[in-house]
């Protein structure tokens, strides 16, 4: 009777454990909606890793070159977010959500995005383009934040300073250099020179005029690369360009009264009736008609990254007022301008050369970091104190870097020491 | 062949159903006998329908028909113990000698009641299903009652005001658009806080439909059930009681039963009609601007200005111009038959309602379809089949937070704008072309069929072992459309002119598997027990497929497939759920019940750590009033009953939350798109369910010979193991806030609710209800997470999401200069801390009813954005052009330092470092920062409903050929108190959040005409 007792007792128990454990096979569920880390074979998926860290830097290098041209003035802000209207104020608060969440966040996506390939042990690490791919996209990365954003951080570490961030920059940018040429590939190369142009620019910023005339002659002549986009009505925010985007879709990018010039490099039109502003008042409240950049015309437009060029422009900026002066002319002559007659003093020669340097690089996220270089050089940035060109705003502010946001500054345990 | 066969079979299914239906197998046996009778009111004599009438020890029952009538056939002989209930009356238990073969008469007349302990409770409860066993409290709603008389369409309307704890904010005036319901405040901080739904027994899809895009309201899932078809709706308000219901249940549980048919009954029919007016009961602020120099010119295109001075202030209010809003109506036929055999009833219903909103692209159509079958085979064995069907129709207007809206494009536009020339223009509306016209085209539909199914078998193998197993499916089947129509005119924002298409197919289904056996035994004469176990499976699979296109050559041909720019995608969430549970419940002499119980739970949301969940509860429930002592000695009070709980729910987070997972994202090659990754989510392979632990306890009371109730609850629910979805910071590069357990939330508050009936006569009765509870929430612990939110902030010691801003500290008017906080503040709390309904009934001479109902919230506060927007963003409104609306004071408070060249307001540097180098704020804050202004009280009273109802004397009703007709005139959303300076303080521009309180140009509550009138044959 006892042992029929235990038998029994037993019995229950093990199909109670059966169906317990058979739950549990039962509750195991598959999500093929998202893509399980496991997933992903390390060094054979190291191109999609790399490639889309590539994409993430487009990516946010085309929100980047909007925010910035609405805060130096290259554009009005022609919509009625506040929090993109603070931009085209100056006066960016840390709670501004479109910082965090259309300039902060994509910047930090294409920086900590590279890791998931700087931290795959792949082989051959020295000529490996996908890490070589990895260190250029955080090289740009790193070029953005300093140039835009008054501090940094990437993946949740400390704060940076723009000094620190240009070091990182210029450490990425050479061993994207390395790497590509290493491999030796027409692609490779190509974005070798890229980095090059990308080290030259960082360290003019921070101050390194010798070693940014050094790394811009480096580049070959008639160099050009371009971070490409494509036309993907499911993706556009992710693959399309930025620019085109907030002026077909959203109207929010009118080119400002001082950049409406006569002149090649930096096209526009008035807009068509389909391509109207959001906050269609804006012709009302500003007296003007709408004009639209035309210089991405298309989703699909390919965004100027580095050139010689810009190289150019890096070289005669680290040289002076004889270099920078010819390059004026030279400049002007080729964009069917008048040679300039102006003063020939450093600082009028510096101011006519950031003009021109404006003109040519119109919409492509280099005139906050001109400000912040040359500050008294560069104009039509809204000026301190004036009245906002729309009313109801509070008067333009005087911030020439984007502060970092408090999402960033709350949630990060590195800035509460 | 195989047809032949099959046929074979169903015929043989068929005839086997008939014989068990027409001869049951007891019929043959002999001992049975037949129990009849007539059941009413005591005091006024009215017979009463909807009365069970219960045999004790069994499954047999009765329920009377209009006329009070029920039959009970097949009754054992012998000695028997009748069970009479009827929610509002007293129970009441007869005992009879039936003799074999005997026709017993047993006629009962019922008092009406105010205390309800001996009503039956089906959820959450196990084992003695009385209301005097259970410790935690379960609240009832006879939606019978309430159907029959009040026009009331929506889930949403039967629940509203009826419970104190329950919390309905209806969101807008947009039809067929979801209320925010909530019980004993939010459960939690970044899960959804909406009760989950049964019906008979398994678990339905809630929440919201997912449109594409409206600005802000969304269609509501419990739209798409008919409240005709509801017997009754019981809400298991917290942990306490929602034990049985498992790891998903902390924000409570609500249970609808519907309507069952009769056995014994003759088959009786009920045609309704009902006929609404909607009334907008709002006019459009109108927008101001004042005249520019060109536009004063005689050749202007301004008929507003032209002929003006420069600076004149000129008005416009576009939307009353084109006649934007109109009054509305819904039309409503319903009929419903039940019925019954022997040993069966039945009941079929059909429901056809059609409203047309106060916006010409809104309405929302219902039809719908219910037929449940009982039958009791044997004396042990008794099933229940019940099919729903629903197809309903959502047609929503863009609004709120949305520039293609009425109110984003009527209450934000310039009178600038208005011309006269025939030149296309905004016109006065906010987007150029975009007038009323141009709104209304725009296409927003949800086409919904829905299924629920459900049986239920109850098996009595012994007189002490009840098995009842519950299977049902919830099926349902969205479609749901956007089209922006190609326009010349350039309506629409660039390519969307082209003709913009959205199409979303999303399929859900869910099934509950659902089995509890219950022992029950006596020790001795003072003690008996209760044993229960069972087990629950829900299974929920959400799949949706949808395509978008862009750039059509015309209108009418207006697919996907015809556009000239396509993109698809495709989503799907599976859920698979696990419980078993256990409970005891030992009851001594009947009035004092102890009970023990517990739940283990699994989800496949915890991904792969199989954690299993422990939940358990206690409760006791003591009538002391019954005891020998009581003697009636606490004078008025005759009936008390003690009661408390204890108890453990869970929330789950959502399906695939522990995962590591990167998202699909391309990247472009070569010229080519190619599939891509990011990182979404660093996961977190610990992940819990939330842990909801509640205690309640209370006192029911009865007084006055029970003519008066009272209820009293305190409860404090907390919400351990918070589900908080703690803010990354940006830097980390994830896409999607992983969920971490961390963190309390604390409610806790006073529930009341006091019921009174000081006249029943003949002639006259009177009854009134008062419902009040008070809600107190806080965020205990954020677990080391720092303070978050800058509108809503969530900080400990705090209420959840609570407003903040830098609030003002002194406003100087002589100098203007305004200073405020230097960080943020607390201004108040989203959520009403007290709220209250009160009703009452008059009815004379039998026939003719009066109701009223008055409810209020206070305590809280909401973010009157459409103002804020208005003075501040799109300067339109008067209260700022006009300086002489506001005083000086309020303007400065609002709008800050006017003076040029100063900021708006100065932050007051008390901060560490401010002002300094190291402060992190800026030493001057903007009106988007200091929101004194616009974070506004929004308490209110309503007066909800006011109807008069009037029941045919039945030689009237005679002449329709109906036994009875009733016609009912009522008025909903009469008036409104309020210090609330926007439309309507229960406004909510997202009303599918947490915590969001806004009021942004969104549609407010329409004031209704109903007439309904109500005829049974």
């Amino acid at each position: 009777m006892a042992m029929r007792m235990i038998l029994s007792r037993a019995l229950t128990a093990a199909t109670v454990a059966a169906g317990l454990a058979g739950c549990s096979d039962y509750l195991v569920v598959k999500d093929p909606t998202v893509i399980e880390a496991t997933a992903l074979d390390p060094v054979n998926d190291a191109p999609v890793l790399a490639n889309s860290a590539i994409q993430n830097m487009a990516a946010a290098y085309g929100w980047l070159a909007m925010y910035s041209a609405w805060m130096v003035g290259e554009a009005d802000v022609a919509e009625t977010f506040p929090t993109r209207n603070e931009f085209g104020r100056r006066a960016v608060d840390p709670t501004n959500g479109s910082l965090s969440t259309d300039v902060w966040f994509p910047l930090s996506q294409s920086a900590s995005s590279t890791y998931l390939v700087l931290n795959i042990a792949l082989p051959t690490p020295t000529s490996n383009v996908n890490n070589q791919k990895a260190h250029f996209a955080l090289a740009w990365s790193f070029l953005m934040m300093a140039e835009n954003f008054c501090q940094g951080t990437i993946r949740g570490g400390p704060p940076l300073t723009t000094a620190a961030m240009l070091d990182s920059a210029i450490a990425h940018f050479q061993s994207a250099i390395d790497i590509g040429n290493a491999a030796n590939t027409t692609d490779s190369k190509s974005m070798a020179n890229a980095a090059l142009v990308g080290k030259a620019r960082a360290k003019l910023q921070k101050g390194d005029k010798a070693g940014a005339l050094a790394d811009a002659n480096g580049v070959p002549a008639g160099f050009t690369y371009t971070l490409a986009y494509f036309d993907d009505l499911s993706n556009r925010t992710r693959v399309g360009n930025r620019l085109w985007q907030f002026t077909a879709d959203r109207g929010s990018i009118a080119v400002s009264p001082a950049w409406r010039v006569v002149d090649p490099r930096v096209p526009q039109r008035l807009a068509p009736s389909n391509l109207l502003p959001q906050d269609s008042n804006y012709p009302v409240d500003r007296g003007l008609p709408y004009v639209i950049q035309d210089k991405f015309n298309a989703f699909s437009s390919p965004i100027r990254l580095a050139s010689r060029l810009e190289a150019d422009y890096i070289a005669a900026e680290a040289q002076g007022n004889a270099t920078q002066l010819a390059l004026i002319q030279a400049r002007r002559a080729a964009n069917a301008q008048a040679a300039y007659t102006g003063a020939t003093d450093d600082a009028s020669v510096l101011a006519e050369f950031e003009t021109q340097r404006g003109l040519e690089f119109f919409l492509e996220d280099k005139r906050l970091g001109d400000l912040r270089r040359n500050p008294a050089a560069v104009k039509f940035v809204p000026v301190p104190g004036a009245t906002y060109f729309k009313a109801g705003f509070a008067p333009i502010g005087s911030q020439t870097c984007i502060p970092l946001p408090i999402t960033e500054t709350d949630n990060n345990a590195n800035f509460h020491p | 062949m195989r047809h032949l066969a099959s046929r074979r079979v169903l015929l043989a299914v068929l005839l086997a159903v008939g014989a068990a239906l027409s001869a049951p197998r007891w019929l043959a046996a002999q001992g049975t006998g037949t129990i009849s009778g007539t059941v009413t009111d005591g005091a006024s004599g009215q017979s009463l329908g909807d009365v069970r009438i219960h045999v004790a020890g069994g499954l047999l029952q009765g329920v009377t028909d209009l006329k009070g009538l029920y039959r009970i056939v097949n009754v054992p002989a012998g000695s028997i113990t009748l069970e009479v209930r009827r929610i509002g009356y007293r129970a009441v238990e007869k005992s009879v000698t039936l003799a074999a073969g005997q026709q017993l008469v047993a006629d009962f007349a019922l008092t009406t009641s105010v205390v309800t302990l001996e009503e039956v409770v089906v959820s959450g409860t196990a084992g003695d299903q009385k209301r005097r066993a259970q410790g935690a409290q379960v609240s009832e709603i006879s939606v019978s009652d309430i159907t029959n008389t009040a026009p009331v369409r929506t889930f949403e309307q039967v629940l509203q005001s009826r419970i104190p704890g329950v919390s309905v904010t209806l969101a807008s005036g947009t039809s067929g658009a979801n209320s925010q319901i909530r019980i004993r405040g939010p459960a939690s901080i970044s899960l959804s806080n909406e009760p989950i739904i049964y019906v008979d027994g398994i678990r339905v899809a809630a929440g919201t439909g997912n449109l594409f895009f409206t600005g802000g309201q969304a269609t509501g899932r419990l739209s798409e059930l008919n409240p005709r078809d509801f017997e009754s709706i019981e809400v298991v308000k917290g942990p306490a009681a929602a034990t049985l219901y498992g790891a998903d249940a902390s924000a409570g549980v609500i249970q609808i039963i519907t309507k069952k048919g009769k056995q014994g009954s003759r088959f009786s029919q009920t045609v309704g009609l009902e006929y609404d007016n909607i009334n907008p009961n709002f006019v459009p602020p109108a927008n101001y601007a004042f005249c520019t120099t060109a536009l004063i010119a005689p050749t202007s295109p301004s008929p507003l200005c032209r002929g003006k001075t420069t600076a004149d202030l000129v008005s416009d209010n576009p939307l009353v111009r084109q006649g934007a809003f109109r009054h509305g109506n819904t039309k409503d036929f319903s009929w419903t038959g039940t019925g019954g055999g022997n040993n069966f009833g039945y009941y079929v219903s059909g429901d056809y309602g059609t409203e047309d909103g106060t916006t010409p692209n809104n309405g929302f159509d219902r039809r719908s379809g219910r037929v449940n079958f009982n039958w009791i085979p044997s004396t042990k064995l008794s099933l229940t089949v019940g099919v729903g069907m629903t197809r309903s129709n959502f047609v929503l207007p863009d609004n709120d937070n949305n520039v293609y809206g009425y109110l984003g494009g009527g209450l934000l536009g310039s009178p600038l704008s208005v011309r006269d020339d025939g030149v296309e223009s905004n016109n006065g509306f906010f987007g150029f072309a975009r007038d009323v016209s141009a709104i209304q085209s725009i296409e927003n539909d949800q086409m919904t069929h829905r299924t629920i199914s459900t049986g239920t078998a109850v098996w009595t193998p012994m007189s002490w072992w009840t098995n009842r197993v519950t299977v049902g499916a919830d099926w349902l089947r969205d479609e749901i459309r956007r089209f922006l129509p190609k326009n010349s005119r350039g309506s629409f924002q660039g390519i969307s002119n082209t003709g913009d298409i959205s199409e979303n197919r999303e399929g859900i289904e869910r099934y509950t598997i659902d089995y509890l056996g219950n022992v029950k035994v006596s020790t001795s004469s003072h003690l008996s027990h209760n044993l229960s176990a069972g087990f629950q499976i829900i299974d929920t699979r959400d799949e949706n497929v949808f395509a978008t296109g862009q750039g059509i050559t015309v209108n009418s041909n207006n697919t996907v497939s015809a556009t000239s720019s396509k993109s698809a995608g495709q989503g799907l969430i599976r859920q698979k759920q696990v419980g078993f549970l256990g409970q005891y419940q030992g009851s001594y002499n009947d009035r004092l019940y102890v009970t023990l119980g517990a739940r283990i739970d699994a989800n496949s949301a915890f991904g792969n750590t199989k954690e299993w969940f422990f939940l358990p509860k206690a409760s006791v429930s003591y009538v002391i009033s019954e005891e020998p002592f009581w003697h009636g000695g606490m004078g008025f009070i005759n009936t008390l009953r003690l009661r408390g709980a204890w108890g453990q729910t869970g929330r789950s987070p959502t399906p695939g939350a522990s995962l590591v997972t990167l998202s699909p994202a391309p990247f472009i090659l070569a010229g080519t798109e190619q599939a891509g990754a990011v990182p979404s989510s660093p996961g977190n392979d610990s992940l819990k369910a939330e842990r909801g632990v509640e205690y309640e306890a209370g006192f029911d009371a009865g007084m006055f010979s029970d003519r008066v109730g009272l209820e009293v609850t305190y409860y404090r629910k907390t919400s351990k193991n918070l589900l908080l979805q703690k803010p990354l910071p940006p830097s980390l590069g994830f896409t999607q806030t992983p969920f971490v357990n961390i963190g309390k939330l604390r409610n806790q508050g006073i529930e009341v609710a006091v019921t009174a009936q000081p006249i029943q006569k003949k002639h006259l009765s009177w009854d009134m209800r008062l419902g009040l509870s008070t809600l107190n929430s806080k965020i205990v612990s954020m677990g080391g997470v720092p303070a978050f939110g800058t509108l809503n902030r969530f900080q400990e010691g705090s209420e959840p999401g609570m407003f903040v801003g830098n609030r003002i500290r002194s406003i100087d008017t002589v100098t203007k200069i305004v200073i405020v906080s230097d960080s943020l503040e607390r201004i108040g709390p989203v959520l009403p801390t007290l709220e209250g309904n009160f009703s009452t009934n008059v009815t004379l001479m039998r026939n003719l009813r009066f109701y009223a109902l008055l409810d209020w919230k206070t305590g809280n506060y909401l973010y009157n954005l459409t103002d804020f927007f208005r003075e501040t963003q799109l300067v339109r409104s008067n209260n700022r052009l006009d300086p002489t609306v506001l005083s000086t004071l309020e303007r400065l408070r609002r709008y800050g330092n006017p003076t040029a060249g100063q900021p708006a307001f100065v932050r007051e540097g008390k901060a560490p470092g401010c002002p300094g180098a190291t402060c992190a704020f800026p030493p001057t804050a903007t009106v988007n920062e200091v929101r004194d202004g616009y974070v506004q009280k929004a308490d209110f009273a309503k007066l909800r409903e006011v109807s008069v109802t009037y029941t045919l004397p039945s030689k009237w009703a005679g002449y329709f050929r109906s036994q009875s007709a009733s016609f009912t005139v009522s008025g909903q959303n009469l008036h409104t108190w309020t210090g609330y300076q926007g439309f309507d303080p229960e406004l909510l521009s997202a009303a599918t959040t947490n915590f969001s309180r806004q009021d942004f140009l969104t549609i407010p509550p329409a004031r209704r005409v109903v007439v309904k009138l109500n005829l049974t044959f």
